[in-house]
């Protein structure tokens, strides 16, 4: 408080009234340190409170109204369903080869019904990566000549157009299906799925068109639902290379399905549509069922942290929990369940909350010590899928065309005998039924509740404006660092300068030395950018290496760890070296450097706290406690004290966690022993997220090799510093 | 006479005293050996490939222009009374709710090509007058039309709204105008006002079928009013006006037994009755129309079909679809004994004809009441005509960014046999047109057009033979693209695409509902070179049923192309920053539905009773309330005096500035209309051109219903007017305004008070209004200018060349 007011009772005589706020803007820069502790604290605690904060869930958008009509869906339909699971698991042993058959039987199924069937043939698309996708929509894919037969899928896809509606809006049902290998839970999602459709074709209230789309997980869900939405969204009327159908016996062969129904259904080999769509729904049911109860789970993360509205969460929810008595699950990191110390924390808060009851009876804070770790739990893994930006289901496909959508995993209670089969069967039924006609209802898109959350239960949320708070209590301390250590940087420069020169100095002079000084922070400015141009090109490496054919992941990484140090050398030597020969004051240049890095590094993480929170948030815990405490290795080892030793460990262990590949050990070793560790594995895990185009990617690239430039220049000062002595 | 008679008087006896004034009315017209008004009623049924029923309801009624000055017997007068103050020559409207299903429901019939309509509200109505009239008479017409059938049919009334399209109808160019609602729902509200035209209603006849619940249960249902009216000398047809009204409901019958025996009668085709899909019978005919019919209609894929199933039971299959014994035929069973059975002339396209059944109504009364029904006895499955090609449209792309409408044309397998109709051509082309409107909120880029045939990208100029666009105005009008393409026949898809952009609307140009998204208005694609004719063997019996000769002239005539309406395409908008906080919302809702209501209100009143003010582009709803007090000037002021006030309390509740209120309510009418003629005359006299006398001439015409309608004083006038409007020279006229300076003078003694005000005016209609504030100043009132000399003004201040106007003006 007082060095500052005395330096400015110093610099002007007679000093006006400096405005409140400014007063307190250099009061907060002026004790950085303690700031910068006391927020970064808070912000951590702030993390971990938030499962006490989270609100219960609620359905915002009126028109909803899930459970309010009895659900129709009776035995009879069940008693279809089931006719179809048999059909399908027969004609699985009688025709393994190809899974044309079991297409066939499904299609005939939906005809049946008086629904319009269509084959969708798509080749799966290889992930590419496009290092100028990552926020941008999908495209409509690249053209590749070289099909062959042997490597297509068929999406089998049926539309029921609403009696009296106006086919503007549609809603997706997805059932994953592999034709040539599928379990008995992909048999039982399509039976739930038939039997909802064949009630759906009979009803009168449909207002929005149904599509049932069973898609060839052959070459993973993932791809078979996106490549039919972008044939849908994004169709190319131009194809050069369509699939032959003479070429491939077996797609004619697709063709023949008799139409021998009254019911007035369409089948044909043309692409269909309906409207716009409103919401996606994805059903799998698990083979083997390991819980007590029968349980569904609800994956909502989409691609970049991407989640569907809430209101469809809590729809399914609602009607799951309080209609059919299932148990609604949502991922949570297992490892967390078990961990002691979150269980003790878990009980402080508890404490604590017992203590503010009994000075506040009204208080409502706190929540038992097992429900906060679980509620940890499913943050944490709310958190880091969010983080990873890559899509937990075939949901994220959806969510790309800005269609909400989730994916729901039926994990039945025992093994699928006939009776609990039956059961399952009305129940989940009974469940996309309710889900359905409760989207049927909207007349607006999802609008009304949260897109921006994470979930600690699938009936508790924490809101953006919950957790910006803990996010924005760890970055706060980042300007004022930057800003005190830009004016530590300026001062003692001009202290230095007052000394060595005359007194006989001219103002004039002084005032030129003060211009020119207040732009030396350009020097660290460039030296930043190079570093952040180096992150830039590390980060783009992986798409020509991944251009060399046969490579092993492991080969390939030692080629991008070389070609990053390689083009780090060269950087360093063509624009770096005017750099080295600065024969200013070491620890000057180096608060500079780090002033302009921490404000990058600030401005990065804003931006990117807008783009992926949860991303920002993790990226915050590592890099800022990184940033605060960076300081040259050489500096601390000629101070030799306690507290600077200290600071070194700091620095080391901290340097190497916020490598990306470290860290990325250290989480797998946390997560799942250290012995399943490989380097080849940073590999496939980057590679995944550069297929998902996952900005996760760009920012581990971009960003935290700009933060680098701390550890950088804590092993280049000594170098510097030798390059001014050879001068 | 008297044998038709007779019968009838029994019929008198059980039908209401109105029926029996009605048609004493109508015998008499009669006795005077005049043409007659004339009301025919039809019913066609077909049974659907896909188990449900075809209804389609016919009533055409027509009236003589010059039948009995303003009375009519049987045409509806509203009717009437609109033709002739809007100048409609052809106007048609409908309401639709439900999609047609081109595929299973048949594209190529005259049923669909002209009764498939896109969901909501569509109008089109091509005017008799010049260009420049023809946007005042459209906006008044949407108006009148949106009272007569309580749809919201006003809101096209916006030039953004309407479009003008050039060639895509082929009615008339230019002279129409063509504006849909698609988020109009349908409902009964609108059904009883358009029954309310008929005759006998609901209440006698074949209507008597229509039934609320069936009709609303319906797949389908689209009620269709068309309008034409020719004038004397004209095609040498009779002068008058025909009223078509149209109701195709497309309904599943409930059969009981595909629920008792699932699997065994599952294929079988649901039978049906009349009572069992209405609930209600026909007993007997409405007494008022010429004929009342009901016809049965098996497509030509059907028959083939039965005698398909004849051949293989070893009968000769020519004969048992029409053979006296046809209840013994062993695939369906009818309920009752066709009168006739026509069959298609087998045209040279394809050798199938479809079959007809006719059935009289009027045999039948209410001991005896008339139930058509079908059961049928074997499955039968069969495929309906279908277009040469599908066309479907959707948008293209995701999110925030650019869009593309996508309009994809797939040929069907049975257009083979139609392609014989070109093929004597040397180079076989199939004509496709295609029209569509977009909101001007939806840029659309015309330059991206892109054209593919066959999967092969094509240049723009090989496949369009002609193309119009006229670019969106921001806030203005909506952009209409008109497109006629020449595709090869032996062409297997189509695509045009076109991107577009979301333009930027300010907050309060967001419905109220934003984030429903938004409504871009079906495409029309038609095949004009395809006729979808049915000629019927038979004597001329046949001619005189309204519905069969539709089918009939279908080779003749324009509206026999085949009209798709694509399905609604709904656009999504993304709001995040824009969306107006939620009690805003609530309160642009509420406003925006008592605005409409007080539209709707006022501006029914202004069309039926008043005047309107001419010229006026677009006003607002003040302005129209204003100039509806204005127009209630104080002659009616005792007739409409409840309504007035409430008028005023809303003109007070809505508007508390009161400074433009009393400017127009003090504003006496004649004067200003006074002043306008007289200052057309002179532009008339000084320019010598006759092209403002028509003007002028519409404007009396139209001022001509400004009066009470049972005034009879008008209408001599107004038919010269009306028969000879160019003939009127200019001197004619310059001896008009002498009785009107009477008048004049005498409103002058009556409004001195209120004199400042009609300077105003005076000022307003020579555009002068910025000197109003210096007479204003002066106290000049309008007895004090006719006064004001050269020298007057000049003292005023005001410039040579706005006194000279002021003086010529005040001669």
């Amino acid at each position: 408080m007082a060095e500052p007011k005395e330096k400015s009772h110093n610099d002007q005589k007679p000093k006006p009234r400096v405005r409140p706020i400014v007063r307190l803007g250099i009061f907060l820069v002026s004790h950085s340190f303690l700031v910068s502790v006391v927020c970064c604290t808070s912000g951590v605690l702030a993390l971990f409170l938030l499962p006490v904060l989270a609100k219960n869930t609620y359905i915002s958008e009126n028109a909803l109204m899930p459970g309010s009509a009895s659900p129709m869906l009776s035995n009879q339909h069940v008693l279809d369903g089931n006719r179809l699971v048999k059909d399908l698991t027969n004609s699985n042993l009688k025709s393994s080869e190809t899974g044309i058959e079991s297409h066939k039987i499904i299609a005939q199924y939906m005809l049946d019904l008086g629904a319009e069937v269509s084959f969708h043939k798509f080749h799966p698309q290889m992930n590419q990566f496009h290092p100028l996708h990552f926020f941008s929509s999908p495209d409509s894919g690249k053209i590749q000549e070289n099909y062959s037969c042997s490597s297509y899928g068929i999406n089998t896809v049926g539309i029921i157009r609403a009696p009296r509606g106006d086919g503007k809006e549609a809603i997706v049902l997805v059932t994953p299906y592999n034709a040539l290998k599928s379990g008995f839970g992909e048999a039982l999602s399509l039976g739930i799925a038939y039997s909802v459709f064949s009630l759906l074709t009979q009803v009168t209230w449909l207002a929005k068109d149904i599509i049932w789309l069973v898609a060839d997980s052959q070459f993973g869900e993932y791809a078979a639902v996106s490549a039919w939405l972008r044939e849908y969204q994004t169709p190319k009327f131009s194809s050069l290379s369509t699939l032959n159908s003479e070429m491939c016996p077996d797609i004619n062969n697709l063709f023949e399905i008799k139409v021998h129904s009254v019911a007035g259904s369409k089948f044909s080999n043309s692409f269909r549509r309906a409207g716009t769509m409103a919401a996606a729904l994805v059903l799998k049911v698990r083979d083997q069922g390991e819980q007590f109860e029968d349980t569904i789970s609800i994956y909502a993360e989409a691609s970049n942290g991407q989640m569907p509205n809430l209101d469809l969460i809590n729809v399914v929810n609602y009607l799951a929990v309080h209609r059919q008595g299932l148990r609604v699950n949502v991922e949570k990191l297992r490892s967390l369940l078990n961990s002691s110390w979150l269980k003790s924390l878990g009980e402080i808060f508890e404490s604590l909350a017992k203590v503010a009851k009994t000075l506040n009876p009204k208080c409502k804070f706190g929540i038992p010590a097992t429900e906060y770790v679980e509620g940890t739990a499913t943050l944490a893994s709310s958190l880091y899928y969010q983080a990873l930006g890559v899509p937990t289901g075939p949901h994220g496909a959806f969510r790309d065309y800005q269609v909400d959508a989730i994916t729901l995993e039926i994990s039945p209670k025992f093994s699928l005998d006939k009776v609990w089969r039956n059961d399952i069967l009305l129940r989940g039924g009974r469940l996309i039924e309710g889900v359905i006609r409760s989207v049927n209802n909207l007349l607006e898109k999802f609008h009304q509740s949260f897109f921006l959350y994470l979930l600690t239960s699938p009936s508790k949320f924490v809101s953006v404006g919950v957790y910006m708070i803990a996010f924005a209590l760890l970055i706060a301390p980042l300007p004022m660092v930057a800003a005190s250590l830009y004016v530590d940087a300026n001062s003692s420069s001009n202290f230095l300068k007052g000394d060595s020169s005359t007194p006989s100095a001219i103002t004039d002079a002084a005032e030129h030395g003060i211009t020119i000084r207040s732009w030396k922070w350009l020097n660290s400015a460039k030296l930043v950018f190079i570093v952040h141009l180096w992150g830039a090109i590390v980060s783009l490496l992986p798409y020509f290496i991944c251009q060399i054919p046969d490579c092993s992941p492991m080969t390939s990484f030692v080629i991008w760890v070389l070609l990053s140090i390689l083009s780090l050398l060269i950087l360093n030597s063509v624009l770096a070296s005017p750099l080295a020969c600065v024969k200013a004051s070491q620890e000057k240049e180096w608060a500079l450097v780090k002033s302009v890095t921490i404000s990058s590094m600030f401005i990065g993480l804003g931006l990117m706290s807008v783009i992926n929170f949860a991303t920002a948030e993790i990226g915050a815990l590592l890099m800022v406690p990184m940033c605060l405490l960076a300081q040259p290795l050489k500096l601390d080892l000629r101070a030799g004290t306690l507290r600077s030793c200290c600071r070194i460990i700091c620095n080391l262990v901290l340097g190497h966690i916020a490598f990306p590949p470290a860290a990325f050990f250290l989480l797998k070793g946390m997560l799942e022993g250290f012995g399943s560790a490989n380097v080849g594995d940073f590999w496939m895990w980057v590679e995944s997220l550069w297929a998902w185009n996952s900005a996760t990617y760009l920012f581990i690239g971009l960003l935290r090799s700009g933060s680098n430039p701390l550890m950088i220049e804590s092993i280049q000062v000594p170098l510097m510093d030798r390059v001014g002595a050879c001068e | 006479m008297s044998l038709l008679r007779r019968p009838l008087l029994v019929l008198i006896l059980v039908v209401t005293s109105q029926f029996l004034q009605l048609w004493i009315a109508f015998g008499s017209v009669n006795e005077e050996g005049q043409r007659q008004e004339e009301f025919y009623e039809e019913l066609l049924l077909k049974p659907l490939p896909d188990r449900k029923v075809l209804t389609h309801f016919h009533f055409q009624s027509s009236a003589p222009l010059t039948s009995n000055g303003r009375h009519h017997h049987l045409f509806p007068k509203a009717i009437s009374q609109l033709v002739q103050k809007f100048r409609v020559k052809e106007m048609e409207l409908s309401f639709t709710q439900g999609r047609w299903n081109y595929e299973s429901w048949g594209g190529f019939d005259s049923i669909p090509s002209s009764n498939a309509k896109p969901p909501g509200v569509e109008l089109w109505a091509v005017f008799d007058v010049p260009q420049y009239l023809i946007d005042s008479l459209w906006k008044n017409l949407t108006h009148t039309l949106s009272g007569l059938f309580c749809a919201s049919i006003n809101f096209l009334e916006s030039s953004t709204a309407y479009s003008a399209p050039e060639w895509s109808f082929p009615p008339a160019s230019g002279n129409l105008r063509y504006g849909t609602l698609p988020r109009e729902a349908v409902c009964t509200e609108n059904l009883t006002p358009w029954l309310k035209l008929l005759p006998c209603r609901d209440k006698a006849g074949i209507s008597m079928l229509l039934d609320r619940p069936s009709i609303y249960r319906g797949f389908y249902h689209s009620q269709r009013l068309h309008l034409t009216s020719t004038e004397s000398g004209s095609e040498g047809m009779d002068p008058g006006i025909v009223l078509e009204q149209t109701l195709t409901v497309v309904l599943q019958p409930n059969s009981q037994r595909a629920s008792l025996a699932r699997a065994s009668e599952k294929h079988i085709q649901p039978s049906w009755s009349l009572s069992s899909i209405f609930g209600k019978q026909v007993s007997g005919k409405c007494v008022l129309a010429e004929t009342s019919n009901v016809y049965l209609l098996l497509d030509r894929g059907l028959v083939a079909e039965l005698k398909q199933l004849h051949k293989e039971n070893g009968k000769s299959a020519e004969k048992v679809l029409t053979s006296e014994n046809f209840w013994t035929n062993p695939c369906f069973e009818l309920s009752a004994k066709p009168d006739r059975i026509f069959i298609e002339e087998s045209s040279l396209l394809s050798k199938n004809s479809s079959v007809l059944y006719k059935f009289e109504v009027e045999k039948y009364s209410e001991f005896e009441p008339f139930d058509l029904g079908l059961t049928w006895k074997i499955p039968v499955v069969w495929l309906c005509q279908q277009a040469p090609l599908h066309a479907s449209r959707f948008l293209m792309g995701s999110g925030n960014e650019r869009g593309a409408i996508a309009i994809s044309l797939k040929s069907t397998q049975s257009s083979e046999g139609f392609m014989g109709a070109n093929s004597d051509h040397e180079r076989c082309e199939l004509r496709v047109d295609v029209f569509q409107v977009v909101p001007w909120y939806v840029k659309v880029y015309f330059h991206s057009l892109q054209v593919f045939v066959d999967q092969q990208p094509k240049a723009v100029s090989d496949i369009i033979e002609k193309i119009h666009v006229s670019p969106s105005k921001d806030k203005v009008s909506p952009g209409v693209m008109e497109l006629v393409l020449k595709l090869p026949c032996s062409v297997s898809s189509a695509a045009l695409t076109i991107e577009f952009d979301k333009g930027f609307l300010r907050i309060d140009e967001y419905p109220p509902d934003a984030n429903q998204g938004f409504d871009i208005p079906s495409a029309i694609v038609s095949f004009p070179n395809y006729h979808a004719s049915m000629v019927f063997l038979g004597n001329d019996s046949l001619n005189k049923s309204p519905l069969l000769s539709k089918f009939k002239c279908l080779l003749c005539i324009l509206d026999h192309c085949l009209m798709h309406y694509e399905g609604v395409l709904l656009r999504r908008r993304d709001f995040l920053k824009t969306k107006p906080p939620r009690k805003l919302v609530g309160y642009f809702c509420c406003c925006q539905s008592c605005q409409r209501s007080l539209e709707v209100r006022v501006k029914v009143r202004i069309e039926m009773y008043a005047d309107q003010v001419e010229g006026a582009g677009k006003r607002s709803v003040k302005e129209r309330l204003n100039g509806n007090s204005f127009h209630n000037s104080i002659p009616r002021r005792q007739t409409t005096g409840k309504r007035q006030r409430q008028d005023e309390k809303w003109e007070h509740d809505l508007y508390h500035d009161d400074v433009p209120h009393v400017s127009y309510r003090t504003t006496d009418a004649r004067d200003l209309r006074l002043k306008l003629q007289r200052k057309s005359l002179q532009q008339v006299s000084q320019s010598g051109r006759g092209a403002l006398s028509g003007v002028r001439d519409l404007r009396e015409k139209l001022s001509g219903t400004m009066n009470p309608w049972p005034v009879n004083a008008d209408p001599p006038k107004l038919k010269s007017d009306l028969t000879k409007p160019t003939r009127r020279s200019v001197t004619v006229e310059t001896s008009e305004p002498e009785p009107k300076k009477a008048a004049t003078t005498e409103a002058k003694k009556k409004a001195q008070q209120k004199a400042d005000a009609s300077v105003e005016g005076f000022l307003q209609s020579l555009g002068l209004e910025k000197y109003a504030i210096t007479f204003q100043v002066e106290e000049v009132d309008m007895t004090a200018l006719v006064h004001m000399t050269d020298d007057d003004l000049k003292a005023l201040g005001i410039p040579m060349g706005p006194r000279k106007k002021i003086i010529l003006a005040l001669e």
